[in-house]
């Protein structure tokens, strides 16, 4: 089966990247962080994204990116897109956030649910309504060999027609991001652990 | 074909599975009423200690051993073999220690694989409380694809203050023993524990007998980050989903080992999706009132109590349950039951939208 990645969206140092072709920078030191800033910027209206963590934010940015981009994934039924994802850090900041909430005896439902990795997932779910397949891994960016083989039997056992996979974490507002849209296609980059690591480190 | 068994369960109840096993027949719990600096109230956990004692690295190490105890060491030697951690949280009890760094999973990852240097290669999924069922999914699409033979699947958490904390803020944990599907369900008990199961394109490779692993699926609700969906929709589709792949109809199900947290919520939106699957009387139980919600660990422990009922032909009643609470007629077993048991679906339900459901067959 042929498999490439036709659609790409890499995030790192504030500044945004669709397919190698930058396409939003950060302003620095402004009063709206680059999360908001690149909301903004995308146009989405969606309020419950103020209420996210910024590992979610960041997920859920990056897939209307990459769907600005390919306009397969509006034409997908709702549950022929898949989501598997590999971050090092996991929740790391609702974590400490929810620990400090704990220590002064103030936990609240609302940060704690955020301190599960596969949260962002979910969050990614609801905004664009899909109920296909979803995988959350932890682990470096530099080891995808999983990620990358799950994602391939996906489509080998039928179970998704567009798989949306990659790294992703968000610590203490530095965020990393590379997500990857993979399809059914001979045209386009070979979805193998090679190009996916040649993509992620260039 | 992929086959499974090997299984273990470290738990208050046991350090092995047919220990375990052996207790749910006598109607033990793990479930406790004990004191914690969270709460005036007791309440009821099944733990081995106070919060955040357990050591999850020392005993997953045991468990992990305790089922290559059960397996032909010397013909695993020659596979290319995997081990997959499920947990949720981990070794959260670093966050309170001020080592937050230390709490990466990955960390914790790295300290039992070392002991398991034949490794080709270690992995950690953590996709909340369906973390275990959908390790077992992926385990089975990647032997079936060719990219191991054998893999190791260690599903562990521990009973934490960070959790407990949370869950109270949820107004989610119950005051007695939880009552998973009951009419008067009022919440979930916390509980630790850690199972192994090995999953092999290699019948061979098991001692004793061996199942086999017709795989499975997941699918998200795309309805709500905590709270479950009122159609059952991402369950249903799961259970939906497994059984086309497997070309099974409901009515080969033999048994459904189900999530039922004993939460109002969850435990209806179950019955919605059993009933709408075609699977309202297939016999059903919970087991979150013999160990708690032990997340990372719940659905291999409670996959590995269901090869324990293919072993045994008898299926463990659902403890708590005594009268039925959910809008859908589902088949709660309230007493132990003697039957051939060749097809089980399990299925798990969690934060995140997610579900997750595996089948297993004699």
């Amino acid at each position: 089966m042929n498999l490439s990645i036709t659609t790409y969206c890499r995030i790192k140092n504030n500044q945004v990247w669709i397919n190698d072709v930058e396409i939003f920078k950060g302003i620095p030191n402004s009063e709206k962080d680059f999360l908001k800033q690149l909301y903004q910027h995308l146009k989405i209206d969606y309020p419950k994204f103020f209420k996210m963590d910024n590992l979610s934010k960041l997920g859920l940015l990056t897939v209307a990116l990459i769907r600005d981009e390919n306009t397969k994934l509006n034409y997908a039924a709702d549950d022929e897109v898949a989501i598997a994802l590999q971050t090092e850090m996991g929740c790391l900041d609702s974590d400490i956030e929810h620990q400090k909430n704990v220590t002064r005896n103030a936990a609240s439902p609302a940060v704690f649910v955020y301190t599960l990795s596969n949260i962002v997932i979910g969050e990614i779910a609801i905004k664009n309504k899909w109920f296909g397949e979803s995988l959350c891994l932890i682990g470096k960016h530099n080891d995808l060999t999983d990620l990358i083989s799950y994602s391939k039997s996906l489509f080998l056992n039928n179970k998704a027609e567009l798989v949306i996979t990659g790294t992703i974490d968000s610590v203490n507002n530095e965020h990393c991001v590379n997500l990857f849209l993979i399809e059914k296609e001979k045209d386009g980059t070979n979805f193998n652990e090679e190009n996916i690591k040649k993509l992620i480190t260039h | 074909m992929i086959f499974i068994g090997a299984e273990n369960i470290i738990s208050p109840l046991g350090q092995t599975a047919h220990a375990n096993f052996k207790a749910l027949l006598n109607n033990e719990t793990g479930l406790k009423a004990k004191k914690t600096n969270l709460s005036e109230r007791e309440m009821f956990l099944s733990s081995f200690g106070e919060p955040d004692k357990f050591s999850l690295v020392e005993h997953s190490i045991q468990s992990i051993q305790n089922s290559l105890s059960q397996i032909d060491f010397d013909l695993l030697k020659q596979h290319r073999v995997n081990l997959l951690l499920s947990t949720t949280k981990g070794e959260v009890q670093k966050f309170k220690e001020g080592k937050s760094e230390e709490a990466i999973l990955g960390i914790y990852a790295q300290k039992i694989a070392k002991e398991f240097a034949w490794l080709a290669h270690h992995q950690v999924i953590s996709n909340a409380c369906v973390s275990g069922v959908l390790a077992l999914v992926m385990a089975h699409d990647l032997i079936k694809s060719g990219d191991y033979d054998t893999i190791i699947i260690c599903g562990a958490d521990k009973v934490s203050e960070f959790t407990i904390a949370g869950f109270l803020s949820f107004l989610a944990i119950s005051d007695e023993p939880c009552k998973p599907f009951d009419k008067n369900r009022t919440g979930i008990n916390l509980g630790e524990g850690i199972a192994t199961i090995i999953l092999s394109k290699d019948a061979s490779l098991f001692k004793n007998e061996m199942f086999k692993c017709l795989g499975g699926s997941s699918a998200n609700d795309a309805n709500h980050i905590s709270g479950p969906s009122r159609t059952g929709e991402g369950l249903f589709r799961s259970i939906s989903k497994t059984l086309k792949q497997a070309k099974i109809t409901p009515e080969q199900i033999d048994f459904l080992s189900g999530h039922g947290t004993g939460t109002s919520y969850n435990d209806e939106m179950e019955s919605i999706a059993f009933d709408r699957a075609g699977l309202s009387k297939t016999p059903l139980h919970s087991l979150k009132g013999y160990y708690g919600h032990t997340f990372g660990a719940t659905g291999l422990i409670e996959s590995a109590i269901c090869l324990q009922s293919m072993r045994a032909n008898t299926l463990i009643a659902s403890k708590g349950f005594n009268e039925l609470g959910t809008s859908k007629k589902i088949n709660v077993l309230q007493e132990h039951l003697e039957k051939p048991v060749y097809t089980i679906l399990k299925t798990a339900s969690g934060f995140g939208g997610c579900n997750a459901t595996v089948l297993f067959q004699k």
